[in-house]
């Protein structure tokens, strides 16, 4: 068991279907660790309790009515006050439109509702803590079906700004390493790779490490199909 | 284990596309169902230690739900098998959109209503997907419209129909020529558009394509979506007297999803209806959870396969 102080990830259940919200919010608040600050049934309630409670993270069930959890992922990550709030869209129907939309406008990741909940629960601690990619495998694929490939010159000049070993981070991210697999690939500990992530979430503005890996496939710097 | 036995399937009913329509509609309510259910018994064994009146209440809430969802199943069996029909839901088609938009107007709302490309090219059961869907949209209009406005445009081109309902606000125009349902980002807060959005959603996906809604830059709100068909699809649905046909794969299809719901609900209320005392049995209880969280979740998984291969061959 683990003796860190951390401090409670903060946790907003959106979803319109009032026996899913009840139970995520039942799994959520008998959990150690985890502080539930918030509910709402549909985008506008979402939105309205985030910029509230400025949770950590934030389920987001896609389909809801008056405002959809697409449109409510959009202001909340176009808004800076909320810069820090991860979305973690929630879905029946793992429709790849809806999740290639969802990740393109900043979501964290995304998990089926009738993911068994110790999964959730491991699920909704990946995305507060940014030190891996959720579904790393599935996620990457996503991403680089909607990421436009770089068109003229090969050299993207926004990769100048990086040092040699950002370089090779940046690429490890983008491979779905974690941050304690990319130490033990590029021998640095796992300090030193997370402080290299955060150089990297500065230097590309990017919000989490999702769209990290966005960047690293719109700057070339990894080619899809690359595994 | 509980009663296999297939009850009657929708291949031994009537087949009307209006009784198509009815039963994607009640097929759809039932498989949210299951998800409902999968989340409850999910959470109901993750807590039966430690807060068993918790896991006690989510077998409350899969009882209520299976049995509204049996009682969902049952009353599309006996539509399916009784009756005209035509009588309970008109068929639906693009033919009916001029009749819609009539409706609208005289509701008092100022509707600008544009076609591009030739209606009579879409097969019957995209065309039904695309009327409920502007249906919906308009119902929303009238029910939550401000600005009295509202601007409705289809286009069908390059294989796939795409259509727009916009309310209200300056500046509103038909679809431009894009395959991606998408709406910009926006700070506005406008007024919310409406209910019923689930339905749009699934209409559209039962067929490969999408639907998105939200507030417009311009303020308003947006309905937008697009759905793909093919010319195979097309030929096999236009019977010369011009009455609408559905594809035998459509009908496989639907057969298919009804079987798997049936099947899945059936089990669930078997199990449900158990009624262990999280208290005084809990290993009951467990097994109870246990045995519905599984069936909903293979259910669950088979419907998704399901639309994966309509999704990855609109001709089917």
């Amino acid at each position: 068991m683990t003796t860190t102080t951390s401090t409670p990830i903060r946790v907003v259940v959106a979803d319109d279907q009032a026996l899913v919200r009840s139970g995520f919010l039942a799994l959520l608040r008998s959990e150690d660790g985890i502080d539930v600050v918030g509910e709402a049934a549909n985008g506008y309630e979402a939105v309205k309790v985030a910029r509230a409670q400025k949770p950590d993270v934030i389920l987001m069930d896609i389909r809801m009515p008056e405002m959809d959890g697409l449109e409510a992922t959009r202001l909340i990550t176009a808004d800076p006050s909320l810069r820090a709030v991860r979305v973690l869209v929630l879905t029946t129907f793992d429709l790849d439109a809806y999740v290639h939309e969802a990740l393109r406008v900043g979501a964290s990741g995304f998990v089926l509702k009738d993911t068994l909940p110790a999964d959730l629960l491991a699920a909704v601690r990946v995305v507060a803590s940014g030190d891996a990619l959720l579904a790393p495998s599935i996620t990457r694929r996503l991403i680089e079906d909607f990421v436009s490939r770089p068109i003229g010159p090969r050299h993207d000049p926004r990769l100048d700004q990086l040092t040699t070993r950002e370089r090779e981070v940046l690429t490890a991210v983008a491979k779905g390493l974690s941050n304690a697999e990319l130490a033990d690939a590029l021998f640095m500990s796992v300090a030193t790779a997370k402080t290299h992530v955060g150089h990297l979430l500065t230097k590309f503005s990017a919000r989490d490490r999702a769209q990290l890996v966005v960047v690293a496939y719109e700057t070339g710097l990894v080619e899809p199909g690359h595994r | 284990m509980c009663d296999t036995s297939e009850g009657p399937t929708v291949s031994g009913m009537r087949r009307s596309p209006g009784h198509m329509r009815m039963a994607q509609d009640l097929h759809d309510v039932v498989a949210h169902s299951l998800s409902v259910i999968a989340v409850q018994a999910g959470v109901g064994l993750h807590l039966l230690d430690r807060q068993p009146a918790e896991a006690g209440r989510a077998l409350d809430a899969i009882r209520a739900t299976s049995r509204t969802a049996a009682g969902e199943l049952a009353r599309l069996v006996d539509i399916l098998r009784t009756g005209d029909a035509a009588d309970v839901v008109p068929v639906p088609s693009l033919d009916g959109l001029d009749a819609l938009v009539a409706q609208v107007r005289s509701a008092g709302v100022a509707v600008t209503f544009t076609v591009e490309g030739d209606l009579d090219g879409v097969p019957a059961g995209v065309a039904a997907a695309t009327f409920r869907i502007v249906q919906e949209a308009l119902t929303n209009v009238v029910r939550h419209a401000v600005s009295g406005e509202a601007c409705v445009g289809v286009r069908i081109a390059d294989g796939h129909i795409e259509l727009r309902v916009d309310d209200g606000g300056p500046g509103a125009h038909a679809p431009a020529s894009s395959t991606r349902a998408t709406t910009p980002g926006t700070e506005s807060a406008t007024e919310p558009g409406g209910h019923g959005l689930v339905g749009m959603y699934e209409r559209a996906a039962a067929y490969g394509g999408a639907v998105h809604a939200g507030p417009r830059p311009g303020g308003g709100f947006r309905v937008e979506g697009s759905i793909p068909f093919t010319a195979a699809e097309t030929a096999g649905v236009r019977p010369p007297n011009g009455s609408a046909g559905i594809s035998v794969e459509r009908l496989r299809v639907a057969d298919e999803l009804h079987t798997i719901v049936m099947r899945s609900i059936a089990a669930i209320a078997h199990q449900a209806a158990r009624h262990p005392d999280v208290e005084l049995d809990p290993t009951a209880a467990r097994d109870t959870l246990s045995a519905i969280s599984t069936v909903s979740r293979d259910a669950l998984d088979e419907l998704r396969g399901l639309i994966r291969r309509v999704r990855s061959d609109p001709a089917r």
